[in-house]
């Protein structure tokens, strides 16, 4: 009973969560059958799709580059500082990289200063659909280069040697051999990224320009908020689901299946192209161009919100850092608690052979999450309690269960594997000593799961952290968590103390992830 | 040790209940507005300052974005709003206030008005009113449009900065001006435009810091900020462009939430917004012209402001039967 009723508990709680939000917005989007200008929600859908097909193919161009020329240039100055940014880059807040993206591009950055003081002014450029793929290349192009680079590093060494032997130029190392392993692992890359920048919210909605440019993820949250349209919301709502389920389908097949262990042999110095003119060259372009482009807007974010620091010193920001902690500490919890009810039950089919199915489609139900979108979400949910509640005057627990589901795919996914690893391991021995119970958690279960448990959580901490849309929807004007504020203050143009807040919210995140990395030992490596 | 703990913890309890009980004498009225009226350089302090000193009470504002956001809040709250009132909504978007049924009739024999139109409205009341306009920066825009056909047509004239009409009364705002302007023809006239939109802002405030900060020649804001330049900074350079086909006008106004705990401070509130102790906090505050011009006059920076030729209001029904549909043709526009 220990093993299943949590879990029995959480599978219920999520799908009566999920379930009314749904039909909330079913009911709510009933009416009278008028879904409003088709014109702008096929506008909508078009504009999302080239937004995140660009955004997708530069990301996945500008990290493939960087990747091979980390991979080929495995000793040089700067180095471990360009691996560091990386990491850092691809767990920034995205809100806080629309702040990296202003501070540097905008017509008041770094860039627009430099220009200026040439004598060239070029205006404003940084809202609308630039605007956004600078934001998405910044947060995704890191990521798909580290995904990149580990599988380059993976290459047997008996390829080098080969090619070497065969004395293979340059061009036919990259189309024979680089090229192959990058194709590979850009399928999944690849629909990780474009379904974040179609569903991508405060980006769009920081830099977007209006409706010009939108994603259906930021028209949900303005059919409600600005419109108190339920209907139009609901509509847009089971489109995303709909594009989303389609871009997903890949994506759970790459997830559901356990991908090798990807070791760096750590003998890329083997690599017969890297003596070469033209790839040195190349490689310098890349790594100086490349790495400018990651760097510079995270010291815009150091430099800028160091020397604004005391503009922190104002009640609101405590007030908003704390509203934020008392959300995402509980978010946290409440998500690690809901996928080791959800794990330990999947367990306990899993081990009975012939509830194998069944426990697998738990392990989707966590993952069919991510096709739900937070303000889908969200929007179910404040449709379903508004005749009951005001969802404003319980916004903050609200906010709290949102972010712990959404969160839920992360930390299933860092607990079911060590659990499942505890009872192949122990089960038995544990079985034939007797040992049940209390005692068989702490003795079976906790030394493998305490790591992946402590990862879990930072992590989940991390991400509602950094959320800006549930938060923005649920909060009215006496809700402020430090995403919302530095929107505001990014809206209103006050740039210093936009600074401050993007470097303390950095801080805290990278916080949650560097404890997270602390922890992590092999996991980690794995999730990400 | 534990004597003083227990002393300490009942001294609290005392002074926290005293503290509540003397909060509770006077009542507390909650006022929904939008965010430069109640923000730090809006007249909010001012006026909180000046009927807390007459009422015994306290005037809590609530800042919510700009006037579109206030009424969608209020739709969303519904009868569980903990507004007692709700001022900075305009004439175009009352008809839509009072279909939520959540206003009360105001009951208030109102004096003279020194309104440019008549008013007989029995919810709203008005507390200021002024026409919309392009403000430009007379120093790096020399030759600015003088008509909205010229600025709408010339494909390499000035960058606006524009609200959004779904949140924002002057966004609405602009939004009937172009039809009364240009008709069926709107559409095109946006699509026109657009290029040249830098961005469009939820509310008013972001809008003109943009303005300010220098991203774009022309902000629209009203035919009275550049009031606000002269008075406060000294400076004459930002000038709000006067169109020759005249200029879509805007009236302000406050009412009281039905299902208020507070009906007679109410009352009080909106009686003594058109009283000398609201109005004077007007001109140089929310920089707009007072509905009753205060006992000293308009400010001397007021002397200086172009006026245009013709002014244009809608009928708040005209405006309500096509909002929705006025609002999805300038969305399908902007996203052609």
């Amino acid at each position: 009973m220990v093993n299943r009723l949590p879990g029995l508990i959480a599978l219920a709680l999520i799908a009566a969560l999920v379930g009314s939000a749904m039909i909330g917005l079913i009911v709510a989007g009933g009416g009278d059958g008028s879904f409003g200008p088709w014109s702008y929600i096929g506008s909508v859908i078009r504009i999302s799709v080239i937004q995140a097909a660009l955004s997708t193919l530069a990301s996945l161009l500008l990290g493939a580059a960087i990747a091979l020329a980390l991979a080929r240039r495995t000793r040089f100055f700067g180095r471990p500082v360009l691996i560091a940014a990386l990491n850092v880059a691809t767990v920034l807040p995205a809100i806080v990289t629309v702040f990296a993206i202003v501070a540097v591009f905008g017509r008041s950055g770094w860039l627009g200063d430099i220009s200026r003081w040439f004598g060239f002014d070029y205006g404003s450029w940084v809202f609308g659909l630039e605007g956004v793929l600078l934001a998405h290349l910044l947060l995704n192009a890191p990521l798909a280069a580290r995904v990149f680079l580990a599988a380059l590093a993976a290459i047997a060494p008996e390829h080098w040697r080969l090619a070497a032997q065969l004395g293979m130029p340059p061009r036919a190392i990259f189309r024979f051999i680089d090229l192959p392993v990058l194709i590979r692992e850009s399928a999944g890359i690849a629909a990780l990224i474009f379904l974040a920048c179609f569903t991508s919210f405060a980006i769009v909605l920081a830099l977007g320009g209006g409706p010009a440019v939108s994603t259906l993820e930021v028209a949900i949250f303005e059919a409600i908020r600005f419109e108190g349209d339920f209907q139009r919301a609901a509509l847009l709502a089971v489109l995303q689901i709909a594009i989303s389920l389609a871009l997903l389908a890949p994506l759970i097949f790459l997830f559901s299946r356990r991908a090798p262990e990807a070791m760096p042999t750590g003998l890329s110095a083997l690599r017969p192209d890297i003596g070469a003119t033209t790839t040195k060259l190349a490689d310098r372009i890349i790594l100086i161009g490349g790495g400018a482009f990651v760097i510079v807007p995270l010291a815009a974010i150091v430099v800028a919100g160091s020397s604004a620091v005391a503009t922190l010193a104002v009640p609101v920001v405590a007030r908003a850092l704390a509203t934020s902690v008392a959300i995402g500490v509980p978010a946290g919890f409440l998500s690690v608690g809901l996928a080791l009810a959800l794990a330990t039950l999947g367990r306990h089919l899993r081990l009975q052979s012939s509830r194998r199915r069944t426990a697998d489609l738990i392990g989707l139900t966590a993952l069919l999450i991510l096709v739900v979108s937070p303000l889908t979400l969200s929007a179910g949910l404040f449709a379903v309690l508004r005749s009951v509640v005001s969802p404003f005057a319980i916004a903050i627990p609200l906010i709290i269960i949102v972010n712990a589901l959404m969160a839920l795919p992360f930390t299933y996914r860092q607990i079911e594997p060590p659990l499942l690893l505890a009872a192949e391991r122990y089960g038995r021995l544990a079985d034939s000593l007797g040992v049940k119970g209390l005692p068989r958690l702490r003795l079976m279960d906790w030394p493998l799961l305490k790591s992946p448990l402590i990862v879990a959580l930072t992590m989940a901490i991390a991400l509602s952290l950094g959320d800006l849309g549930v938060a923005a929807f649920f909060g009215t004007g006496d809700l402020v968590t430090l995403p919302v504020l530095l929107f505001e203050r990014l809206s209103a143009y006050r740039t210093a103390e936009a600074a401050s807040i993007s470097l303390l919210l950095s801080l805290l995140v990278l916080a949650m992830f560097l404890i997270a990395q602390r922890w992590s030992g092999g996991w980690y490596a794995r999730t990400r | 040790m534990r004597t003083h703990i227990i002393v300490a913890i009942a001294a609290a309890a005392v002074l926290g209940t005293t503290l509540a009980a003397s909060a509770q004498d006077r009542p507390t009225l909650t006022v929904y507005t939008y965010s430069s009226f109640a923000g730090e350089y809006g007249p909010g302090g001012a006026i909180k300052e000046n009927f807390e000193a007459e009422c015994g009470c306290f005037l809590r504002w609530i800042e919510t974005g700009d006037a579109g956001t206030l009424l969608a809040r209020l739709q969303l709250e519904g009868n569980s709003t903990t507004a007692d009132i709700v001022l900075g909504l305009d004439t175009n978007l009352i008809a839509l206030a009072r279909q939520t049924g959540q206003f009360a009739e105001h009951e208030i024999e109102l004096g003279a008005l020194d309104l440019p139109v008549e008013w007989t409205d029995e919810i709203f009341i008005p507390f200021d009113w002024g026409w919309f306009a392009f403000v430009y920066d007379s120093a790096t825009l020399e030759s600015p449009p003088t008509s909205l056909a010229e600025l709408i047509a010339d494909p390499d004239g000035p960058s606006v900065i524009v609200q959004d009409p779904r949140t924002s009364s002057p966004g609405l705002g602009l939004l009937l001006w172009m039809k009364q302007m240009f008709g069926d023809e709107a559409d095109e006239a946006w699509a026109s435009l657009s290029p040249r939109i830098v961005t469009v802002t939820r509310g008013w405030s972001e809008a003109y810091g943009l303005f300010l900060e220098g991203e774009a020649d022309m902000v629209l804001s009203y035919t009275t900020s550049p009031a606000y330049h002269i008075a406060v900074e000294g400076e004459t350079r930002y000038r709000a462009a006067i169109f020759a086909e005249g200029h879509m006008m805007q009236v302000e106004v406050a009412g009281i939430i039905a299902g208020t705990d507070q009906p007679e401070l109410a009352r009080q509130f909106l009686r003594f917004m058109v009283s000398d102790g609201f109005q004077s906090a007007i001109p140089e505050g929310n920089w707009m012209y007072p509905a009753v011009v205060p006992a000293d006059g308009l400010p001397e920076a007021f002397a200086a402001l172009g006026q245009p030729p013709t002014s244009f209001l809608l009928p708040p029904e005209e405006v309500e039967v096509n909002r929705r549909a006025w609002i999805d043709e300038w969305l399908a526009a902007m996203t052609r």
